[in-house]
């Protein structure tokens, strides 16, 4: 990194650049690269395996990589012990010391910085305030429930006033009806702050969510990067289009590229479409079409939309939802729509479909395989 | 990128300890086999082959062997069925029963021979109630006729806790599904436990066995006290004073060594393979021990009533010995007195001894408390170069005899440094306490170790990542988190260097320098009322001896077993 860009790193970022890790024969990190702005909630998303736990571990210097460099606020951090980083990081298994109370936990940090013991005191009532945990204070971690301990090993890692948090599937061992908690609380906390937290989970539900910024990874590569929304419905490859939801692919080739839209020959007529920014297409190209089933929607084509017409051989209520299975010739499909009362949608009978050109997405037909 | 700044101290410790462990175990090994093996022709096995074709040496051999052979089958005997009952059965006042089947180990199997002698030899009790009875004609001295029988009956009343801890701890490893599964399949309880439960058991049996197998076969103080001279360790401590004249008590410490590492090897051959398959299953089942009710509980009382009986014989007597004003020819002692406990307290000697020993037991284990907690930590959780090393040499002393690193340290360091501290012939204190550390260390080792893998990882990461240093991380977190482990370990360490036998009857020659153990020995073999004194002062030691294990198996709970097991 030359200085200019490291004067124009704003204080609290976290800059990764081409980290590979190996361990033995197995690659965990593979070049990968990626930058959190000061306050950002980013997270790393992938399944388990995938190495972003590898690559937190990195950020807190718990692992060493074999080549690449991460800095904070634009300083190398590769000389730094992992106690000097600052970065404190929220466990999976919460870590939280089985001899020490509540108020030594989270005051632990605290005393490593050699606070007065009166600033301590103060600082250690208002976290535990800003948890919820007020007249906890003196039990020990055995004595909490889950997600008690979750709020302590939150507050353990925010009392030290850090400009950088990391956490570590912080969900993962908690029920469903806490965990929708514990997300609204763990949003809330970040709004609260201006720190950045880089947020590792295999729960693509949880990042959608929450997240900033995502950056999405599979055997050790970073596959995309970008906000929920435009992983979600641009997705850069197959890889994120199957991780982060569901997605009808239909084989296609490319018939023409006019600008920003591309044409698309698919199975079922001559579709416009468009893609995730960054990425040439040429034509006659083997590619793929990629369509969420809750943008195929009944009816026939309004303005510049794709339609076709297909059986609905099967049609299932999901409560809020209706889903179904279209078939045209030997092309499936799913659609989910609103259910209502009465629906417009029989099974064993043809209905007409559309799907608008920007919920139409070309990708690549090779690329990351899919794992998830 | 580089490393983060690693540090140079581990290595620095490290090699440290490596570097103590050559000096006080490699070397004075190196100096037993040279000086077994090296001639002023250079390289000979002559000595050696001597101990093996001379009849009188043979017989030596031969008897040793009987012995050690003899007490690790009856300690089987005894621990089996014990270690089967204690795993798998609920009944009332097990946990009391726990407890006292560690109480033989606090009593040197020398000073229980004491007591035994009282009883059985031809002035003892057995003697006098016979003749009581009309049933012989003249006092009989039972153990003078039998004195092979009557090592292997203390030796093995010693012993079988260490095999019994090692068999409990193997059986209640064993995934209960297993045995579950062999019994859906149509295998009665005793066929399950020969087919499946026993092999799933082998390498904590082997273990066990190894251990008590060594202990037996190198015992000093029980044939001494019996009188029978030929055997190895009798006829090493004979060559004791002709260290450094004849090669042949140098060449008989190798042939122990030899057979206690032969012992050792063979044992974890046999561990390794067994542990392959034993692994397979992991805990998913909590076990359910079955209540014993009716005449099977009536059995187990009378079999656990009869083995501590038996096993405490030894015990009671010497309480007995210390209480008596006089005890001849007679069943019980005539006349009682708390004299001897005053006078094992008040003489020269022994407080010499006691205040030797309390010195010795806690520098011991003060040693092995930091070189033990070091090492477990640079395996387990700094995995540098050379710490497999470490791991193994660590070990090493669970397979060399007392015996064997004594004689070693008098031949080695009163030849190399005559006259310094370091030559146990002017002052032995030094190389006592680091004898007794050495030959503890394993026993610090594990325990540091095991409370290491059970205390994850993650706690000290969490520390780090929250501003501590190493150093802090260790003080804060590690330390406090490994208390009970530690102290265990700690406790068993200074409490087997209050007993060690072998090493302080080699090693500390002048009266001065007697720890508590060559003191009763000393006072055995003395005055009059020397074996009343002895008791007493056995007696003291016993009761300092069993609080110290009661605490340690307090602090330990089950993983009691975990601080005996071999390999």
């Amino acid at each position: 990194m030359n200085p200019e860009e490291r004067r124009d790193m704003p204080d609290g970022a976290i800059q990764v650049d081409s980290v590979t890790k190996r361990f033995g024969d197995v690659t965990a990190l593979n070049e990968v690269s990626f930058t959190v702005d000061p306050g950002e909630l980013f997270f790393l998303l992938g399944p388990s395996g995938c190495g972003k736990t590898t690559m937190l571990r990195i950020l807190a210097g718990l692992e060493t990589p074999d080549s690449g460099t991460v800095s904070f606020d634009g300083t190398d951090v590769a000389t730094l012990s992992p106690y000097q980083r600052g970065a404190p990081m929220v466990f999976q298994n919460y870590a939280l010391w089985p001899h020490l109370n509540v108020r030594d936990n989270i005051g632990f940090g605290l005393v490593e910085r050699r606070l007065p013991r009166r600033e301590i005191h103060a600082r250690v009532d208002d976290i535990l305030a800003r948890v919820g945990l007020e007249g906890y204070g003196l039990r020990l971690p055995g004595q909490l429930s889950g997600g008690q301990q979750q709020r302590v090993v939150l507050a353990r890692a925010l009392v030290v006033n850090p400009s950088i948090v990391l956490l570590d599937e912080p969900l993962s061992n908690l029920d469903a009806k806490l965990r929708a908690d514990m997300r609204a609380e763990i949003g809330r906390l970040h709004r609260e702050t201006d720190i950045a937290f880089v947020y590792v989970t295999h729960d693509q539900v949880e990042s959608l969510s929450l997240a900033d910024r995502m950056a999405v990874i599979s055997s050790g590569k970073l596959v995309g990067i970008g906000t929920p929304s435009e992983l979600y419905h641009r997705p850069p490859n197959r890889f994120c289009a199957d991780f982060l939801g569901r997605a009808n692919l239909l084989p296609a080739t490319v018939n023409a590229v006019d600008g920003d839209i591309i044409r698309i020959q698919t199975p079922f007529g001559d579709w416009r479409a468009c893609s995730a920014p960054g990425q040439t297409w040429s034509v006659g190209e083997s590619v793929l079409g990629m369509i969420r089933p809750e943008s195929v929607t009944p009816g026939a084509a309004t303005e510049g939309a794709n339609s076709f017409s297909a059986v609905a051989e099967n049609v299932q209520l999901a409560g809020a939802t209706l889903e179904i299975e279209l078939r045209q010739g030997e092309t499936r499909c799913h659609a989910t729509i609103l259910s209502r009362y009465a629906p417009p949608v029989a099974a064993g009978q043809s209905h007409d479909w559309h799907v608008s050109a920007d919920n139409t997405v070309v990708i690549k037909e090779s690329g990351e395989p899919v794992q998830a | 990128m580089n490393r983060p700044s690693t540090s140079i101290v581990p290595h620095l410790i490290l090699w440290g300890i490596l570097a103590f462990l050559a000096v006080f175990l490699g070397w004075p090994l190196l100096h037993v086999f040279r000086g077994a093996c090296i001639d002023e022709g250079g390289f000979s096995l002559t000595y050696m082959l001597a101990l093996v074709t001379d009849p009188i040496q043979l017989q030596a051999l031969g008897n040793s062997l009987t012995i050690a052979v003899l007490v690790t089958i009856s300690c089987l005997l005894v621990s089996l069925p014990l270690a089967w009952f204690m795993a798998r059965r609920s009944f009332p006042g097990k946990a009391l029963f726990a407890g006292l089947l560690l109480v033989p180990l606090i009593l040197p199997p020398f000073v229980g021979a004491v007591g035994l002698k009282t009883l059985f030899a031809r002035a003892g009790s057995l003697s006098a109630l016979l003749i009581r009875m009309g049933l012989v004609d003249g006092p009989v001295d039972w153990l003078g006729r039998f004195p092979l029988l009557g090592i292997v009956i203390l030796e093995t009343m010693h012993l079988f806790p260490v095999l019994y801890l090692n068999l409990v701890a193997s059986f209640a490893n064993i995934d209960p599904s297993l045995e579950d599964a062999a019994a859906n399949l149509g295998a009665p309880p005793w066929r399950t436990f020969l087919r499946v439960t026993l092999p799933l058991a082998m390498p904590g049996i082997f273990a066990g066995a190894t251990l008590v197998f060594i202990w037996a076969f190198t015992e000093l103080g029980t044939p001494l006290v019996f009188g029978l001279r030929r055997v190895l360790p009798v006829m090493i401590y004979d060559s004791v004073s002709e260290v450094g004249t004849n090669p042949m008590g140098y060449a008989r410490v190798v042939l122990v060594l030899l057979i206690s590492a032969l012992g050792f090897w063979i044992s974890k051959r046999l561990t390794r393979r067994a542990q392959r398959t034993a692994t397979l299953g992991r805990l998913t089942v909590q076990r359910q021990e079955t209540a014993l009710r009716g005449l099977p509980l009536a059995g187990v009382y009378l079999f656990l009533v009869a083995i501590l009986v038996v096993a405490l014989l030894p015990h009671i007597s010497v309480l007995m010995i210390a209480l008596s004003r006089r005890w001849f020819l007679s069943v019980l002692p005539e006349g009682w007195t708390l004299a001897f406990f005053g006078q094992a307290l008040g003489s020269d000697l022994t407080q010499r001894a006691m205040l030797n020993s309390l010195f010795l037991a806690l520098t011991a284990c003060v040693i092995d408390v930091v070189v033990g907690f070091c090492i477990a930590w640079l395996c387990v959780r700094r995995k540098l170069v050379g710490s497999d090393w470490l791991d193994t040499v660590a070990m090493l002393p669970i397979a060399v005899p007392g015996l064997v690193i004594a004689f070693g340290y008098l031949g080695c360091f009163s030849a190399h440094f005559p006259g310094s501290w370091l030559d146990p012939r002017t002052n032995p204190m030094a190389l006592l306490a680091v004898s007794y550390a050495v030959r503890r260390l394993p026993y610090m080792v594990r325990a540091a170790h095991a409370g290491l893998q059970q205390t994850s990882i993650t706690y000290e990461e969490a520390a780090t990542n929250l501003g501590a240093s190493p150093l802090r991380v260790i003080r804060r977190i590690t330390l406090p988190l490994l208390t009970a482990n530690l102290l265990a370990g700690a406790v068993l360490c200074f409490a087997f260097s209050m007993l060690e036998v072998s090493d302080s009857l080699i090693l500390a020659q002048s009266e001065q320098f007697y720890p508590i153990t060559k003191a009763i020995y000393t006072l055995m073999e003395g005055l009059e009322n020397g074996v009343n004194v002895a008791a007493a002062l056995g007696t003291w030691a016993m009761a300092l001896l069993g609080a110290g294990m009661l605490w340690a198996a307090c602090l330990l709970g089950k993983r009691m077993g975990a601080m005996f097991r071999a390999g």
